[in-house]
């Protein structure tokens, strides 16, 4: 019921896009407040995503011998897997809880309805801007997080294990094949339209003062977090399964 | 002149409106005074379609609006113009996006010229220039209620809504307020309606006032017929003016 009036909600904003130009500074000025309120979270999130999977990886290779091909293990389940879902939950926290925090308040001081009634339409002037930059500055920093947690684990092995970012990069080619790219940067994409979506929509329903707005938030961070794991799962089946169809895996 | 014809209104199992008839000519400074909760408010928000009547009519000059769809509302915007009883201006804008919001279309060699009279309507006019790239936030309460006001009259609506306008200044900014919203009512010659439960600047502004309870109007008249009054309630708001 909630995905379908939400599905709904996105197809408002879908048909709005072309009027996104109207309201460019709004999105220009929240596209530059989200990256660079998200920046700080994103490295941190990168690199120690990458850097604990790295050391998981390399006390069990190590027992095999096999410490050679931990770069393009590690590289290729992070970026596959565990690097999208960690940061966009990291993202979820705070871009989202903070979108839907804003609308909401907005909602309930009157801001949304006089807006309104000034004959302007708010999904237009409030969510579109908004909607625009939390989904591209989510795709741009989980993108930009993967980067950094491949570095993360370089920097954490050759640190802890005292493998050479050299042999740690050898490998990475052979495993972290285009697959994995595809679907780290589809994940991403989803990722970020979802977060978007959910913080806009939780925002803008807001009823009830500021009862409602910690409501709004709370269900924005649990809705995320859902939508992004079923998301998670939904894309690698049907990815993979694709690629093997396709012979690439 | 507006209409308001056996409206409904109920949320939920609350009957908030139980069947308001009231008329309100054109150019008149009209108050509606009442306990919280009795439908005040809610009469005004159904003036502008931010809600719909469960049944009854509801009349805008020669429209009956109750069963208008959002894209009819528009034009009833233009109309009307609703000032929130919170100063209800965009936290992220700067005061200036704010003040035009209503006028985005409009040249801006043709804002340049309304702006200004706008804000002299409001009294804001030698401190608005230094502090236009200023954000809401940084005003007082008092200030962004005018600005506010400002921000309705730029459009030029020719029926002015007040929602309890008057809410959470002090006495001297409630004055203040009743003197612009005579003032321009006079010299603009706007139709205004004001939510209100100030009984003292109610008597000294309007032309005419209805008493409201549970949703109907119970007492109406004007300030002169309002004191000599014999229902209760009105009795009761006229006693406490003279403690």
């Amino acid at each position: 019921m909630i995905a379908a009036q939400q599905f709904q909600f996105l197809t408002q904003i879908v048909k709005r896009m072309p009027l996104l130009w109207r309201e460019r500074r709004e999105f220009q000025l929240q596209f530059a407040d989200v990256a660079i309120r998200s920046l700080s979270t994103t490295i941190t999130a990168g690199i120690f995503t990458g850097a604990v999977l790295a050391l998981q990886f390399h006390l069990q290779l190590k027992d095999f011998g096999a410490e050679s091909v931990l770069g393009g293990l590690n590289t290729s389940g992070t970026i596959r897997e565990v690097g999208p879902i960690l940061i966009a939950f990291m993202l979820a926290g705070k871009v989202g809880a903070y979108t839907s925090a804003e609308l909401g308040s907005m909602k309930v001081t009157d801001q949304i309805q006089a807006v309104r009634c000034l004959g302007i339409d708010p999904i237009t002037f409030f969510v579109l801007p908004r909607f625009c930059a939390v989904a591209l500055t989510a795709v741009l920093l989980l993108v930009f997080g993967l980067v950094i947690s491949v570095l993360g684990g370089m920097v954490a092995v050759w640190g802890i294990a005292d493998i050479h970012p050299d042999q740690y990069l050898l490998t990475i080619s052979r495993f972290a094949s285009n697959t994995s790219l595809i679907l780290a940067t589809t994940k991403s994409v989803v990722f970020g339209i979802l977060m978007g979506l959910i913080c806009c929509y939780n925002g803008y329903q807001t009823e009830g003062g500021t009862f409602g707005v910690g409501e709004s938030v709370r269900k924005t961070a649990v809705q995320s977090m859902v939508a992004i794991v079923i998301a998670d799962f939904a894309i690698t089946s049907i990815l993979e399964t694709v690629f093997r169809w396709l012979g690439w895996s | 002149m507006i209409r308001f014809k056996d409206v409904k209104k109920s949320f939920g199992t609350k009957e908030v409106l139980r069947g308001m008839s009231v008329e309100i000519k054109t150019g008149e400074v009209f108050f509606v005074l009442g306990c919280s909760g009795t439908g005040k408010s809610v009469m005004l928000k159904h003036l502008v379609g931010l809600l719909e009547p469960d049944s009854g009519e509801i009349w805008v000059d020669d429209d009956e609006i109750s069963r208008f769809t959002e894209a009819q509302f528009e034009n009833i915007r233009k109309k009307c113009g609703l000032v929130f009883q919170l100063p209800a201006l965009v936290d992220s804008r700067n005061l200036y996006e704010n003040l035009t919001l209503g006028i985005r279309q409009m040249p801006f060699a043709q804002q340049q010229i309304v702006i200004p009279k706008a804000l002299q309507d409001v009294g804001m006019e030698k401190i608005f220039p230094e502090i236009f790239d200023r954000y809401p936030p940084s005003l007082s309460y008092g200030e962004q209620k005018r600005l506010a006001l400002a921000r309705t009259l730029l459009p030029d609506p020719e029926i002015l809504l007040y929602d309890e306008p008057t809410t959470g200044l002090d006495n001297k900014n409630a004055l203040l307020i009743h003197d612009l919203i005579k003032s321009i009512s006079k010299h603009r010659n706007k139709t205004s309606i004001v939510v209100s439960h100030d009984m003292r600047n109610a008597l000294a502004t309007a032309d005419r006032l209805a008493v409201v309870d549970a949703g109907r109007v119970i007492d109406l008249g004007t300030p002169d017929e309002i004191m000599a009054s014999k229902v209760e309630l009105t009795r009761s708001f006229l006693e406490d003016l003279r403690e």
